[in-house]
């Protein structure tokens, strides 16, 4: 029966989301055991006279070249090599590894040597990327969520063409229907500026309503000098308006959402070319 | 324009069945009883009984032992005995272990590695050579079947002993825990599944070597809207053969003696409520929510158990101004158990506490309370719980449940559900998409919101696909393999008339284009020649949809739409 269908399916459910932390669990245990035997033959290696950071660079060349390989997986999508979940969990694992063992590669938080600082700068550089990265994976689709509608970012500038065109036609129709300029001049003054392109960028990223409120402003500063008619066509205009503030919005979170990999993903690159040419260098000069 | 490739625009019956079938075929089999009583001039000019039997048909000599279709399958076709020796399995059936159930081919691992690594750089790129070839291979005799003879386990059907390898001319008997019947020349079966657009419900097989017309389900559809005696045929067969295998298959009725079987499926009604093209008014966009026929008014007296056994049904009860849904009904469900029971077991008229009304369309069985009484009450525990209970919980916690009825989702089965406060709006699911089909996705990541779940514009393989109703070829059709929906390209034609069918607009007609990249064109209209494209769930894939694993937050996943109501239950929390 369709009531205890749905019992049985949400037992489903809680077993999916059970099955999703102790697939993380797993990970970190895995993890944290790696980490600990690559800390353990570092130490057992400084203890035989050997150089203990020889072990740790290799290991973190081998986190880095892993953490690539994520990046690789995404565009071999139809070989069925786990999900991209998994893989999402084990790159956050082995990313967040990847700190105390660079702490121990390196000796501290900041190196000696020119080429040893512009790693290390690549190294923090991906590494904080990749946490602002997750936190704002984990905040923005919230926001997101409760704006209304859902628009394809690729589609914004056109939405936002149409909206302007919709809004040319009120203005010209409402300035032919009064008689009077007033919404014309107005339009071009204020709303022009504003249907040109997406707006108020970082008022929308940090949660402000600042858009809104500076649509209701002009919209009601205005309303005094128009007649029934043009005032018809001023409410469709804030109808409109308002749209274009929500697409406004949707811009400037999902813009943040894709520009964070722009830092995360070329450095990374730059990483894994600094961290070889090192690996080079140091095999030379060791022998 | 003028380097264009030119191609005859597709059209009905331009792959044929079975392009071996002669005209002396067509005669004979027009000789038959089962056709000359048939009024030739009822079907139109169009599409003739004749041009049906010869396109959409086809004679298929099946040797001892070969399983003609198979429980649980899907198919699209019906089976006339011609001549020969034909037995159906009765429930519960053979294992399935011995069935020799063929599988889909899935990509290899060099296929998909040269797939990710040589992408295409145009979209929709065809070798129309393969159309060309497509009659032929459509038609193809060398297909492998699947046969009772050559399970790996045969003393588990036959018993031990029996040898095989000496069996000629006719199969042994099966042992006697399978129960079997013979299916005589002019028996018809498969039509229920072809026609209902649901799994095959028994296997038959081959005894002796037989010849049987299969018959497209177009052809079937056909005969049976212009031809009484046909149409009487389907739904005696339908009493016959399935009325009591699908009152065996519910709980209820499990376990009932084949003598008070027999007098239940006796004293049964089959009762259809609504349309079955209740697409058609869904899509019209007028805005008002379609009509629901009503089944069963809550305050009514019942007088009989209702049994689910197509489309969809709303339970509500009156609230306020409005009416309430608290769930809804689809095949294998029941309605009016609680109020027939309670009134046995008082010795009171109980009437219903909840309506009941056609979502659409809804196929019903009525099984009379004095067969119940007698038969069926005294065998069973009363209900643990009633369908009026669910009106105990908040009415904020309807709101997905009434969501996804009004809109129809409840049809989906693999409906891409993504869960707007986890997508990050990467499209990695889009790209996935469309790297796995050829550089095109099969679906659009918009489509109706309700809270945080988006449920996009992709195929949802739905219970009661109505886009596969009217396919003049065939070419949009179950897969035998899981059962998703999915369309053959070869036979596509381009007609459009399963994307203006899909009830939400998860079908897609796209331009194909030479693999050198050059436009396909009709030449006499130099119009593109379009195909059909919609998900079909990466069936060729062995991990599954691609959309799905290329999720990097767990946000989409492919769910039966009764998920989503258990969510929002979960959510009422």
């Amino acid at each position: 029966m369709a009531i205890l269908r749905a019992s049985v399916l949400r037992n489903r459910l809680v077993l999916r989301i059970g099955r999703e932390w102790a697939q993380l669990a797993l990970f970190w245990a895995i993890g944290i055991a790696g980490w600990l035997l690559v800390a353990l033959a570092a130490w057992r290696a400084e203890r035989s006279l050997r150089e203990g950071a020889l072990v740790t660079g290799y290991a973190l060349l081998a986190m880095m070249l892993a953490l690539a390989m994520f990046n690789l997986k995404k565009r071999l999508v139809a070989l069925p090599l786990s999900t991209a979940r998994a893989w999402m969990m084990a790159h956050l694992v082995i990313g967040t590894l990847g700190f105390p063992l660079y702490l121990q590669h390196a000796g501290g938080l900041w190196p000696g040597g020119h080429y040893e600082r512009a790693l290390a700068l690549c190294f923090y550089t991906v590494m904080l990327s990749g946490i602002a990265g997750y936190v704002l994976q984990r905040l923005l689709p919230r926001r997101l969520t409760h704006l209304e509608g859902e628009v394809i970012y690729e589609r914004i500038p056109s939405e936002v063409f149409t909206l302007r065109e919709r809004v040319e036609a009120l203005v010209l129709k409402g300035v032919q229907d009064a008689g009077a300029d007033t919404l014309g001049r107005y339009y071009l003054e204020s709303l022009h500026w504003f249907f040109r392109r997406p707006r108020f960028f970082l008022s929308h990223l940090f949660g402000s309503a600042r858009g809104a409120r500076w649509i209701r402003g002009h919209v009601g500063a205005l309303r005094r000098y128009l007649n029934e008619t043009e005032r018809a066509a001023l409410d469709q205009i804030e109808s409109l308006a308002l749209r274009k503030n929500q697409l406004d919005a949707h811009y400037a979170l999902q813009s943040v959402l894709k520009l964070w990999l722009f830092v995360h993903i070329p450095s990374a690159v730059l990483l894994i070319v600094l961290a070889f040419w090192h690996l080079l260098v140091v095999n030379i000069y060791s022998r | 324009m003028s380097d264009a490739q030119l191609m005859q625009r597709p059209r009905r019956w331009d792959a044929p069945f079975d392009p071996q079938m002669s005209e002396s075929d067509v005669d004979a089999l027009l000789a038959r009883p089962e056709f000359t009583a048939i009024n030739l001039a009822r079907f139109p000019s169009a599409a003739p009984l004749r041009g049906i039997v010869r396109n959409d048909c086809r004679i298929t000599t099946y040797a001892a032992g070969e399983i003609i279709v198979r429980e649980g399958d899907y198919g699209n076709s019906a089976f006339l005995v011609l001549d020969g020796a034909v037995r159906v399995v009765l429930p519960p059936g053979l294992p399935q272990n011995v069935l020799g159930r063929a599988t889909e081919k899935k990509r290899g691992l060099m296929d998909m590695l040269s797939d990710a690594l040589a992408r295409q750089p145009i979209a929709e790129m065809r070798d129309t050579a393969l159309y060309r070839d497509a009659v032929a291979r459509t038609n193809s005799r060398g297909e492998q079947r699947a046969s009772l003879l050559n399970v790996p386990n045969p003393a588990a059907l036959f018993g031990a002993g029996v040898d095989l390898s000496a069996v000629s001319g006719r199969v042994p008997p099966l042992l006697p825990a399978f129960k079997t019947a013979v299916l005589p020349p002019g028996s018809l079966f498969g039509e229920i599944a072809a026609l209902g657009r649901v799994q095959r419900t028994a296997t038959v097989y081959a005894e002796a070597e037989c010849r049987v017309l299969e018959m497209r389900w177009q052809a079937l559809r056909d005969i049976k809207n212009r031809d009484d005696l046909w149409r009487q045929r389907i739904e005696q067969g339908y009493r016959d053969n399935q009325l009591r295998t699908h009152l065996l298959e519910h709980p209820l009725l499990a376990g009932l003696d084949p003598k008070a079987l027999q007098t239940v499926a006796a004293r049964t009604l089959f009762e259809t409520y609504g349309s079955f093209e209740w697409y058609v008014e869904y899509k019209s966009g007028s805005g008002e929510p379609p009509a629901e026929p009503a089944v069963a008014a809550e305050g009514d007296y019942p007088d009989g158990l209702l049994l689910v056994i197509g489309g969809f049904g709303r339970v509500s009860t009156g609230l306020g101004h409005g009416a309430r849904t608290l769930t809804y009904l689809r095949n294998g469900d029941h309605f009016g158990l609680d109020e027939l029971y309670e009134a046995w077991k008082g010795g009171e008229d109980c009437p219903y506490e909840t309506s009941l009304s056609a979502l659409g369309y809804l196929h019903v069985l009525r099984i009379p309370f004095s067969v119940l009484a007698e038969l069926v009450f005294p065998r069973i525990t009363p209900p643990p719980s009633r369908l009026s209970d669910a009106a105990a919980r908040p009415i904020a916690q309807d709101a997905f449940l009434e969501w996804a009825v009004d809109k129809r989702y409840i049809n989906g089965t693999q409906a891409m559900l993504i869960d707007l406060e986890r997508c990050v709006r990467c499209d990695d699911c889009v790209r996935a998409c469309s790297d796995t089909h050829g550089g095109n996705p099969r679906f659009i990541r918009q489509g109706e919101a309700m809270g945080k779940w988006l449920v996009a514009n992709a195929c949802m393989h739905c219970v009661d696909p109505v886009c596969m109703i009217g396919c003049p070829t065939g070419a949009i059709h179950r897969s035998r393999e899981g059962g998703a929906v999915v369309i053959n390209d070869l036979t596509c034609i381009g007609c459009g008339t399963c994307a203006n069918a899909c009830p939400y607009d998860n079908i897609r007609l796209v331009p194909i284009r030479e693999r050198d990249g050059r436009q396909v064109l009709d030449p006499a209209s130099r119009e593109p020649i379009l195909k059909a494209t919609k998900c079909d769930l990466c069936s060729t894939l062995p991990a599954g949809p691609s959309c799905e694993r290329a999720c990097a937050h767990g946000a989409l996943r492919r769910v039966d739409i009764q998920s989503l109501i258990t969510q929002a239950e979960e959510l009422g929390r």
